[in-house]
């Protein structure tokens, strides 16, 4: 990633055509593992609605979504319980879940158009060897920071990372273990956050001086 | 000098039965302090300086309270900060 050029309005990074294949991937997969989470949903209720237990038409039909904490560890961090109580946690997650996890799906598709390259005037065809230079100004860095950070906790979930002390063993290990590598990504992912971050309260400053 | 609206309303004495809830922020350790910092400053418009304080209280502690009000704001606040990839919870405060 390099910085292209910023001013008070936006910010332009330049990703080399590796780095974008690395970032199109994870965002891949990351809406792949959300999908998996709307399609449970939409099974159940489809259960519900073969038993007779449920129309269409039913208001709770398009409301009520699932209650309980996901048992994958990614999504589960991702959708996490916002109570202790179990029950009261159910009932919130039904209600917001399915919003939750629009708006998530709504950050990663801004990342992802932005990380399109440019078509072959001649096949119509992506060149895939050309670097991309992202925009990010005041509209655009929430979903950029909130889309980089959900594939970041989706990476730790994998990893098994649950604590501090979980990261220190991890960067100790070997350089060959399939694992480090991972945990490189997301220090790179890091890297970019904090350099968006960075420039976020330029990217304020016209509004201030309003 | 004008003073922001965070300061302003910091200043306002509000007793705990007016606010019986709470958005409760845990620590991870996978966010970035400056992110979690960003967070505070963008959704609920604290200042650099109070969201810098609340993320060292969330860094040291384990949790910080970041919101205290109506179930309904603490709820909203919540799924916020879901939106972020935070992870926070719904209390009723003691």
């Amino acid at each position: 990633m390099r910085i292209e050029s910023y001013s008070n309005k936006d910010l332009l990074l330049s990703f080399s055509p590796h780095e974008v294949a690395i970032l199109r991937q994870l965002s891949d997969s990351l809406v792949a593992l959300l999908a998996t989470r709307k399609s449970q949903k939409t099974s159940a209720q489809a259960d519900d609605m073969q038993a007779g237990g449920m129309h269409p038409n039913d208001a709770e039909y398009f409301s009520s979504g699932p209650r309980d904490l996901p048992a994958d560890a990614a999504l589960a961090r991702l959708l996490p319980n916002a109570y202790e109580d179990e029950e009261e946690s159910s009932d919130f997650r039904s209600i917001t879940e399915g919003s939750l996890i629009s708006q998530k799906l709504n950050d990663i598709n801004i990342l992802q158009e932005a990380l399109q390259h440019k078509l072959a005037p001649t096949t119509g065809e992506e060149i895939f060897e050309t670097d991309i230079e992202v925009c990010i100004n005041r509209d655009t860095l929430p979903h950029w920071v909130r889309s980089l950070t959900a594939i970041r906790l989706t990476l730790a979930a994998r990893l098994g990372i649950e604590s501090e002390a979980d990261v220190t063993k991890l960067r100790e290990a070997n350089e060959t273990n399939e694992n480090y590598s991972s945990l490189s990504v997301s220090d790179w992912l890091a890297g970019i956050i904090e350099t968006i971050l960075h420039f976020q309260p330029h990217l304020d400053a016209e509004e201030n001086h309003a | 000098m004008q003073l922001s609206v965070q300061e302003q309303t910091k200043t306002v004495p509000v007793s705990l039965t007016d606010k019986p809830w709470q958005t409760v922020v845990w620590d991870d350790p996978v966010n970035l302090m400056s992110y979690v910092t960003y967070v505070f400053c963008a959704h609920f418009g604290y200042s650099q300086e109070h969201s810098h304080a609340l993320m060292m209280q969330v860094h040291n502690n384990g949790n910080a309270v970041v919101a205290e009000g109506s179930r309904e704001v603490m709820e909203m606040h919540a799924e916020a900060m879901h939106g972020y990839g935070l992870w926070a919870t719904v209390r009723k405060s003691d």
